[in-house]
């Protein structure tokens, strides 16, 4: 809800398409929580790492904290890699989409995305396993 | 690591957590043939999608206090 009452006031041009619409909305809902997580990271260094309760903020099929800004420098690296799977995990991460809708919102197979999800899951997990928690 | 070459990593992982994990060595073997560094990023992907997938309960744990936040499994639903 949130989400939307800034999109509205955005002035931003008319959508494009229903994708369009959902791209900008989870780099959108991206750009939020990271900003929110640095904020609160900075506010509070040394007491270790900011998690964010995504649930009040996303409509995921999950409760779960997440370390946010550890996720968008992993998705970062991701896109060097696979620009499609980074808006992939985008779609399904910070818009809540689930595979069929990212499947048709992204014009491609819904096997394509269940496939980039699946790999998705364990190169980000080993990529934030690996890097020091700050 | 090439476009293509990801593409393939992709294809083989998927198929390869569709198999039982005693199944999966022969599966690597036979896909990979003598690319050392193919067989040894899937093993490594392998081993972290089951690191993940292993620490489910303590995640659907709603509301659980005890459970330490970092040791859950970052990114799975």
């Amino acid at each position: 809800m949130r989400l939307n009452l800034r999109l509205v006031g955005q002035n931003l041009p008319k959508w494009e398409s229903r994708a369009h619409f959902f791209a900008i909305a989870a780099q959108l809902m991206r750009q939020i929580l990271v900003d929110y997580a640095r904020r609160h990271r900075a506010s509070k260094r040394g007491s270790g790492v900011c998690t964010l309760a995504l649930d009040d903020a996303v409509a995921l099929p999950q409760r779960r904290n997440v370390d946010v800004v550890a996720l968008d420098d992993a998705l970062n690296a991701l896109a060097e890699v696979d620009p499609r799977q980074s808006r992939v995990v985008e779609l399904r991460f910070f818009a809540g989409l689930s595979l069929e809708e990212t499947s048709e919102v992204m014009g491609i197979a819904t096997a394509t995305v269940q496939r980039d999800w699946t790999a998705a899951r364990a190169w980000l997990h080993r990529e934030i396993s690996r890097s020091p928690r700050t | 690591m090439s476009s293509g070459r990801w593409e393939r990593t992709k294809e083989i992982l998927e198929q390869a957590l569709r198999l039982a994990p005693q199944e999966r060595q022969a599966y690597l073997g036979a896909a990979c043939g003598a690319d050392a560094d193919l067989r040894r990023e899937l093993e490594s992907l392998i081993a972290s999608y089951e690191e993940a997938r292993k620490l489910i309960p303590g995640c659907r744990r709603v509301g659980s206090s005890t459970a330490d936040p970092a040791a859950r499994p970052f990114f799975w639903y």
